[in-house]
């Protein structure tokens, strides 16, 4: 895996807008959800996605799938060019990506049993109905839920068996790349823990190449490769975990890490940012962190800094570094 | 946060005694609690930790006699010398608020959303007017008043621009600012105990930790003794003085922050601990 040199994604200066509901639609306005965002996910590595809500983290993944069209920048599937949303090589992206959404009973359907949505997209590949009763069963087994679940419907089962489901039918069509939107959020600590080391077989398993949006930083600390940290649409630190977790460039990573409440993980002053983020339709002039930021300078409040490259793959986007 | 702070003294401000309460069913009721007995001491924050569908949320409001659906069986809430068992609902009216208040767990929920935030903090204050005005304020100084006295709390929470806010729906405000407008609204009416339910729970790391900021700013100020309920041991750790654990309806270990996360003695704090280190 690692002996291939072109990566699984590239991203350069992606862009996504969406339009703010007021006026007309010749003279709607647009906003960035997403702005210049660069990264490269190599295949068989651990992508970690970080940020508050409202950062973007979920329409930068979406863009990847084409859930969203995306207006700005370029995308590269294993060295080939998607131009713009939905062509032929988007295509053959989404036929190799699967994604897996933060609420697992609201993203399978009610009016589904377990087995019916497992096997939906072996439906849509075509595989013949023999086959597919195989299949179904052979992939409720690895993921660890009982045959006797599989009649029953969602609202049926807790949260941890609902996600488990859900990764059932994410990884049913033996997709590369998997895309998980806070898969960990919705359940509770026991089933949180047993469903991380799940994740973590399967991907030696099926070779997959995980990109993954969460918010649970000792995790990331254990099973990442690489960390991109987001804020009001733009990446603003991008680094190997092992580095990102020893020395971390940009003020809000900082934060960041110092947030997370798990007994010795920060050993030093907390940092705590006041207030909410600002909405990405009023984006703050100059760095948009500037407001919340306790190290700010003059400069910050003018111009937006320009993305570094500090280090081997760390690149930080802050005036300060 | 500095946890060295020492705020625990003898004198308890609320204590419950062998509480038991029934969810009644159609053929048998189901026990949410049996034999619950904890108390809060006067300016400590006490964590109340344990699964989901242990009864922590009942718990919490059996504290106000809020008992629909849940109903009490047996027991007393003592609180400064009285048992609050023995008064009606009417009566408790008057002390919920004023005395106890409950910062409930969905803040999108907690609120109606069909008035304004501020209209629903003016209700408050409404329905308490007499700890605010003199009786011979005239109403529509009263109502002006109103507006001031609740842009000073929003503002103490750390919202900023209370005056536009205040006229926006619960829905259009993110959820750290409803969670903390609760609060707010908990607070005005300064209560010696305040239950905090699951009010960091759903909210971002950054977020949580101003929050969590603010809850120790207002213990030191106010005084107010605060029951934090949580299912996440690492929040419990950064704020709580002392500990209960409860599982399956019952209160199996109450200690110190310091000793429950050194030697837990019960098996399920144990693995509770064993989760976190």
């Amino acid at each position: 895996m690692a002996a291939e040199s072109i990566p699984l994604l590239e991203i350069c200066d992606l862009g996504v807008q969406f339009p703010t509901k007021k006026g007309a639609l010749l003279r709607r306005g647009f906003f960035y959800a997403v702005r210049k965002a660069s990264l490269i996910v190599m295949s068989g590595e651990t992508m970690c996605l970080i940020g508050e809500s409202g950062s973007g983290k979920t329409s930068l993944a979406r863009a990847i799938l084409g859930f969203y069209p995306f207006q700005e920048g370029k995308m590269f599937f294993q060295g080939k060019q998607i131009k713009h949303c939905g062509d032929s090589e988007h295509r053959r992206l989404r036929s190799k990506a699967q994604m897996v959404f933060q609420d697992p009973i609201a993203s399978l359907d009610p009016f589904f049993t377990i087995a019916e949505s497992i096997e939906e997209p072996l439906i849509a590949s075509r595989i013949i109905k023999e086959k597919r009763s195989d299949r179904v069963k052979e992939l409720a087994e690895r993921m660890g839920l009982s045959p006797t679940l599989l009649k029953r419907y969602p609202s049926q089962l807790s949260g941890g068996e609902n996600q488990r489901a859900c990764l059932a039918r994410a990884l049913a069509t033996r997709p590369e790349f998997l895309i998980m939107d806070e898969p960990l959020s919705a359940l509770d600590a026991p089933m949180r823990g047993e469903i991380g080391k799940l994740l973590f077989e399967l991907r030696e398993e099926y070779s997959l190449t995980y990109f993954m949006i969460t918010h649970d930083l000792p995790s990331v600390k254990e099973s990442a490769s690489t960390v991109a940290v987001m804020y009001l649409g733009r990446i603003v630190e991008l680094a190997p975990v092992s580095t990102f977790f020893s020395s971390a460039c940009h003020p809000y990573s900082a934060a960041l890490l110092s947030s997370v409440l798990r007994p010795g993980f920060w050993p030093g002053k907390r940092i705590i940012l006041e207030g909410d983020p600002p909405s990405p339709m009023e984006s703050p002039q100059g760095c948009a962190f500037h407001v919340r930021c306790h190290r700010k300078t003059a400069i910050c409040e003018r111009i937006e800094p320009q993305t570094k490259v500090v280090g081997t793959g760390h690149t930080v986007a802050c005036h300060l570094v | 946060m500095s946890k060295e702070t020492t705020y625990i003294s003898q004198n308890e401000i609320l204590r419950v005694e062998k509480l038991t309460v029934d969810f009644p069913g159609k053929q048998v009721a189901t026990r949410v609690l049996s034999d619950v007995d904890i108390s809060i001491r006067k300016g400590e924050i006490l964590g109340l930790v344990g699964a989901s569908g242990s009864g922590k949320s009942v718990l919490a409001r059996c504290f106000l006699r809020l008992e629909s659906p849940a109903k009490i069986i047996s027991g007393s809430i003592f609180m400064a010398g009285e048992n609050l068992m023995m008064k009606s609902q009417r009566e408790m009216q008057k002390i919920r608020g004023k005395n106890i208040s409950l910062v409930p767990q969905n803040s999108l929920g907690a609120f109606d959303p069909l008035f304004t935030v501020g209209n629903q903090f003016q209700e408050v204050i409404a329905a308490h007017k007499d700890l605010f005005f003199n009786e011979g304020a005239g109403r529509k100084r009263r109502k002006k008043n109103f507006r001031e006295k609740i842009y000073d709390f929003l503002g103490a929470v750390g919202i900023s621009a209370p005056q536009s806010r205040s006229l926006l729906y619960p829905h259009q405000w993110s959820a750290g600012m409803r969670q903390r407008a609760l609060i707010a609204m908990a607070l005005c009416l300064s209560p010696n105990v305040l239950i905090l339910d699951e009010v960091v729970s759903a909210l971002d790391p950054t977020i949580c930790l101003h929050l969590l900021d603010l809850i120790l700013r207002i213990r030191e100020r106010y005084g107010t003794s605060i029951l934090f309920i949580s299912h996440d041991m690492d929040v419990i750790h950064e704020i709580c003085d002392r500990v209960a654990v409860m599982h399956s309806g019952r209160i199996v270990e109450e200690a110190r922050v310091r000793e429950i996360f050194n030697q837990p003695l019960h098996p399920y704090a144990r693995s509770l601990v064993s989760g976190v280190l």
